[in-house]
């Protein structure tokens, strides 16, 4: 009763060791269907969450709001399936999303550059140096990602509580290394972690729901009770507190709001 | 001093050896052709303990990364060690530090020749938890499980000041000098860095996973390549 959370570059053979592991475990494998489940449910082009999952913001994306528009639907839809437990996740970097659960174990899967090429040959039909060119575009373009919106690097391993070369060790054997891993204690599903799991699932909800009308700075839950944080210009102005609770009490599991506000710019006292 | 540091290094390698002449013969490994564990890590991390707690549960032999250093500083040590392997073995060894050299592209001087030559008789014996010195370099990857014990900069920093009963930021600078000379060790002598994952089999974090479970998760490691 645990879920796996399996980080991988592109042509990482991470999918592959997550329907291995889910297989041999009997737990549901989720990865791109995630994408689907955010569009249909917000109402957005999947291309456009896809593309905001796997591209750091570019000068004008800085600006507004519509990127973290976009990986908040996704991260919504993910920790709704995350929160069912018993979940294989892999992919579109979904570990950034679930800090500090303690039945939740991080995986990274590596592979040796010259096997990610020739993977990469096989199934993009390129040559090898604009595979190669591929990839490092790739890795650039998520390493990118990590650092903007989180301020770390996703290929440290420090990041991971395993992290799995496939060189020696084959897809099956990482997939049964994983299988063992999840039997510890550690791992296991409690109360109190599958609650700090449907908190964190609440107010990535409440937060995708608030981000189309007042863009929250920061959402946060527990046991049900939801703290939204909002920049505001003009403290406590007129109905937006309002707004913002009626919108986040919608969202299902959510037992009482509370609204603050952090002005733009700091207050300053005059002294005479 | 320097005569006492000799004559305990030789008490230990006498014991060492006694050890491999009497066990060896007698012992089949569980696990197979894997029975060695090379663990590298970052300083602070925990890695010592995690070796020490494996090899007691494996009843492998542990060999810290002073004492390699010590029996590799030392030729007449260095060649006692490699002479406790058969005719077979030796020919082996000097085979596959060779091919070790070419492959690599390294420029052994002398201690770096001892420490494979350790090393390689270590590895050849099995049934061995070897911390450090580039054991995972040099030993046959498709004999040894090589693990790396990681850790977050701040939880290194407050074990050390713990164990060393040291101020925050003076343990921060042990921490960082001592992880620095790891790796310009690694660097200096097989021009890898010490800290990418792809030299390894898997890397454990043990910010997020105690030493027991590390343990565990080696030997489930180990049973997997069985």
């Amino acid at each position: 009763m645990s879920v796996i959370m399996i980080s991988r570059g592109a042509h990482h053979k991470g999918e592959e060791v997550a329907e291995k592991t889910a297989q041999k475990l009997g737990y549901t494998c989720v990865s791109r269907d995630i994408l689907l489940e955010a569009s249909q449910q917000y109402n957005v082009p999947e291309i456009k969450l896809k593309k905001s999952m796997e591209r750091a913001p570019g000068f004008l994306e800085r600006i507004g709001f519509e990127k973290q528009k976009y990986i908040s639907y996704v991260q919504s839809a993910l920790l709704k399936r995350l929160k069912e437990d018993n979940v294989v996740y892999h992919g579109l970097a979904g570990h950034f999303f679930i800090q500090n659960i303690s039945h939740v174990l991080t995986v990274r899967i590596i592979v040796d550059v010259k096997d990610r090429v020739s993977y990469c040959m096989r199934s993009e039909g390129v040559s090898a140096a604009k595979a190669l060119d591929m990839l490092k575009k790739l890795d650039g373009e998520r390493k990118k990602w990590g650092q903007y919106l989180y301020g770390i690097d996703i290929t440290d391993p420090g990041f991971y509580d395993l992290v799995i070369h496939i060189q020696k060790l084959s897809v099956d054997e990482a997939a049964d290394l994983i299988c063992k891993g999840i039997e510890f204690e550690r791992f296991k599903t409690i109360p109190e972690s599958q609650q700090a799991m449907e908190d964190l699932s609440i107010a990535a909800e409440v937060k995708a729901v608030l981000m189309g009308d007042v863009p929250p700075k920061e959402v946060s839950a527990k046991n049900g009770i939801v703290t939204v944080t909002i920049e505001s210009p003009v403290l406590k102005e007129s109905g937006l507190f309002a707004r913002v609770e009626k919108s986040a009490r919608e969202v299902g599991g959510v037992k009482g709001v509370r609204v603050e506000t952090v002005p733009y710019i700091q207050s300053v006292h005059i002294v005479e | 001093m320097k005569t006492t540091i000799t004559r305990s290094m030789e008490k230990i390698v006498e014991d060492q050896i006694l050890q491999w002449q009497k066990t060896r013969p007698r012992q089949k490994d569980v696990f197979g052709e894997v029975n060695v564990v090379t663990i590298s890590r970052e300083y602070g991390s925990g890695g010592v303990f995690i070796a020490e707690k494996l090899a007691k549960k494996l009843g492998y032999d542990l060999f810290h990364q002073e004492i390699i250093q010590e029996m590799a500083q030392s030729a007449k040590i260095s060649k006692r060690i490699v002479k406790t392997l058969d005719e077979k073995g030796l020919s082996t060894l000097d085979e596959a530090i060779s091919a070790l050299i070419n492959e690599k592209h390294l420029w052994p001087d002398q201690y770096l020749r001892h420490l494979m030559q350790v090393i390689s008789t270590i590895g050849k014996h099995g049934r061995a938890v070897i911390v450090g010195r580039g054991a995972h370099v040099i030993l046959p990857v498709e004999k040894i499980l090589r693990v790396r014990v990681v850790c977050p900069l701040p939880y290194r920093i407050k074990n050390i000041a713990r164990r060393l009963n040291v101020s925050g930021a003076e343990a921060r600078k042990i921490v960082l000098k001592t992880d620095a000379d790891r790796r310009s060790f690694i660097r200096k002598y097989f021009y890898i860095d010490a800290s990418d994952p792809l030299t390894y089999d898997v890397v454990i974090n043990t910010g997020r996973i105690s030493y027991d479970t590390a343990v565990e998760s080696i030997i489930a490691g180990l049973k997997t390549l069985k």
